[in-house]
């Protein structure tokens, strides 16, 4: 029953969000940035990292549509194999924190007790810090580079999911059709896998559509300090640092590069706000 | 109440326990010699060896956190890697100008966030409602990084109206503090504008306003008297919750506009790989984060009696 369930609640749901104007400019600047990504290769008129000195620092024009930067290098090829980066940071460290977000936050909402305790007390702790600075500090720690950054941003986002899914676990546990399971001789997996978290799985995907807003601004900054992706491969972020170098000679290295960033949040944020209209009207909106 | 507020503060020493655990932590990973990360990249062999001797470094790391949690519970944060100075002295040095920069922030978003999230909330769904959620939902997105460059590009550059750059104590530095303040403060002011609508409009439904408007009350003594005060109960929470988004936020725009504040420290100690100075600035700003968090709390119990748990 609970999958027939499922499907009739998720065509409602995809139903009311197509209705969502908004919600839906922002799944195509999604759906259109990772099929740049995805085709890179194809669409870039350039190499995104080949020098061309007597090319440098040309305005927006018709060889260059976005111009080029200090090493004659081509904005918009750099541009589109940057979303490469921003998508990827944003899927791995999601995928990566929604399972550990999931699993603790299952382990506590469910067995409560010291469980529950222990797994709160890093919540907190985790929470203690602003979210950019721990980020910044586990990226020293571990040392600058495009894997840390998935680390450190899987390390503070699981936080936000195993909130929501204790927070699920506590409420639904409590329900009669839980009582019922069990009394069928239902066992803690089945419990857990079969009913639980299916029925949480609304709030989580909210979270994870604003977690990925929140990756790429993290990413973003880290490599705008430097600790991010390393030259020369571009990202948005590294972009807008160079680009920060030379804001009134060359407006276009850094405002580019800054836009891009800014949209792709913009259009993540659209999503996950239209989403959480969909599943669940009486969501409270989170910050 | 008083009761409530110990409570509280009880709750937050097995936290603060953690903050101090996990930055001890994230520093103890770092590759590299122990003795001479706390005495510089200057000192010779053998105070490296009579420090380590000294500081018995070759215990295990629990035993090693024990002294360390005794160290910055007397306010000892080590000493700078780069300049030899102790940390916690360049910290409250540089505190000032960065709590000025906050401070201002903070102001221009609630002074501006609070009546945007009103206008927007009397009549819901207008066009009005839509530009200024939409505009919200853009300081929301934008990164501060990306604001803070443009506005300096803008006004500091194109227009000339304010300087790029720069400090200036007393209110002749006024002119330095706009732009950084303004780039600061808008993330936190469109979270704030958000905050107010959506709890305006779930006030705005309930009896008591019906209530007031038959008693022939004006619209406006209804909305700013009987429904503001109630809506701005979340909108406190919403205060602290912005605190991340300044903290992390004072990082950024300090070092685009050359504001000599504990973010610029923090830069220059990322850059110079000052880790003791990076280990003493995030704990702090954690420090500041969970007090504030307490006040949020204590302001919120006082402000609704019903949360007395």
């Amino acid at each position: 029953m609970p999958g027939a369930e499922q499907t009739g609640f998720s065509r409602q749901a995809w139903r009311r969000l197509k209705k969502n104007r908004r919600a839906m400019a922002g799944l195509v600047v999604i759906v259109a940035i990772a099929a740049a990504a995805v085709l890179a290769g194809v669409i870039s008129p350039y190499e995104p990292d080949k020098q061309s000195l007597v090319e440098a620092t040309q305005k927006p024009g018709l060889k260059h549509p976005l111009g080029t930067d200090r090493f004659g290098r081509d904005i918009f090829s750099r541009l589109v194999h940057g979303a490469r980066v921003s998508l990827k940071v944003g899927l791995i460290s999601q995928s990566v924190s929604m399972a550990i977000g999931v699993l603790l936050g299952s382990l506590g909402g469910y067995y409560r007790g010291w469980v529950d305790d222990v797994i709160m007390w890093l919540i907190n702790v985790v929470w203690s810090f602003p979210a950019l600075l721990f980020v910044i500090a586990v990226t020293i720690a571990l040392g600058p580079g495009i894997n840390t950054v998935y680390v450190a941003v899987a390390l503070v986002s699981w936080v936000g999911v195993a909130r929501i899914v204790r927070g699920q676990f506590f409420t639904l546990r409590e329900t009669e059709y839980i009582l019922a399971a069990r009394s069928l001789g239902a066992g803690d997996a089945r419990i857990i896998f079969r009913h639980l978290l299916p029925n949480s799985l609304a709030p989580i995907i909210v979270v994870v559509t604003l977690g990925f807003a929140a990756a790429i601004v993290a990413e973003a900054g880290l490599s705008f300090l430097g600790l991010g992706v390393q030259p020369p491969e571009a990202s948005w972020g590294s972009m807008l640092r160079t680009g920060y170098s030379y804001f009134t000679t060359a407006w276009w290295m850094a405002v580019f590069p800054g836009v891009s960033i800014t949209g792709t949040v913009l259009a993540f944020n659209l999503l996950g706000d239209g989403l959480r209209d969909a599943l669940d009207p009486r969501m409270p909106i989170s910050n | 109440m008083a009761g409530y507020v110990v409570k509280r503060l009880l709750q937050a020493v097995p936290v603060l326990l953690g903050v101090t655990l996990v930055t001890y932590l994230l520093i103890f990973a770092v590759p590299g010699d122990q003795a001479r990360l706390a005495l510089g990249i200057r000192s010779d062999v053998e105070t490296v060896e009579s420090f380590r001797q000294e500081w018995r470094l070759d215990d295990p790391w629990y035993v090693q956190y024990g002294r360390f949690l005794w160290r910055v519970s007397h306010g000892d944060l080590g000493r700078s890697m780069a300049t030899n100075e102790k940390v916690l002295d360049s910290l409250l040095h540089r505190l000032p100008a960065t709590a000025e920069l906050g401070l201002a922030a903070l102001l221009l978003a609630v002074l501006v966030g609070v009546p945007v999230g009103v206008i927007s909330a009397v009549r819901p769904y207008s066009k009005l409602d839509d530009a200024l959620m939409s505009l919200s939902l853009l300081g929301v997105s934008m990164p501060t990084f990306f604001l803070g460059i443009l506005l300096a590009w803008t006004f500091g550059y194109i227009l000339g109206w304010t300087p790029i750059s720069g400090y200036q104590e007393g209110w002749s530095g006024v002119k330095y503090l706009i732009l950084p303040a303004a780039a600061l403060g808008t993330g936190p002011l469109a979270i704030i504008a958000r905050l107010t609508r959506s709890s305006m409009l779930e006030v705005m439904g309930q009896d008591y306003l019906t209530t007031a408007r038959a008693k022939g009350l004006l619209e406006r003594t209804v909305i700013l008297k009987h429904a503001l005060k109630n809506a701005m109960i979340p909108v406190v929470t919403a205060i602290g919750g912005s605190m991340a988004a300044l903290l992390s936020g004072t990082f950024f725009i300090e070092y685009i506009f050359g504001w000599p504040g504990v973010g610029l420290l923090a830069v220059d100690a990322i850059t110079s790989y000052d880790l003791t100075v990076i280990q003493g600035t995030v704990m702090f700003a954690a420090l500041v984060f969970v007090l504030v968090n307490i006040m949020v709390d204590i302001i919120y119990a006082f402000l609704d009696p019903r949360i007395t748990y």
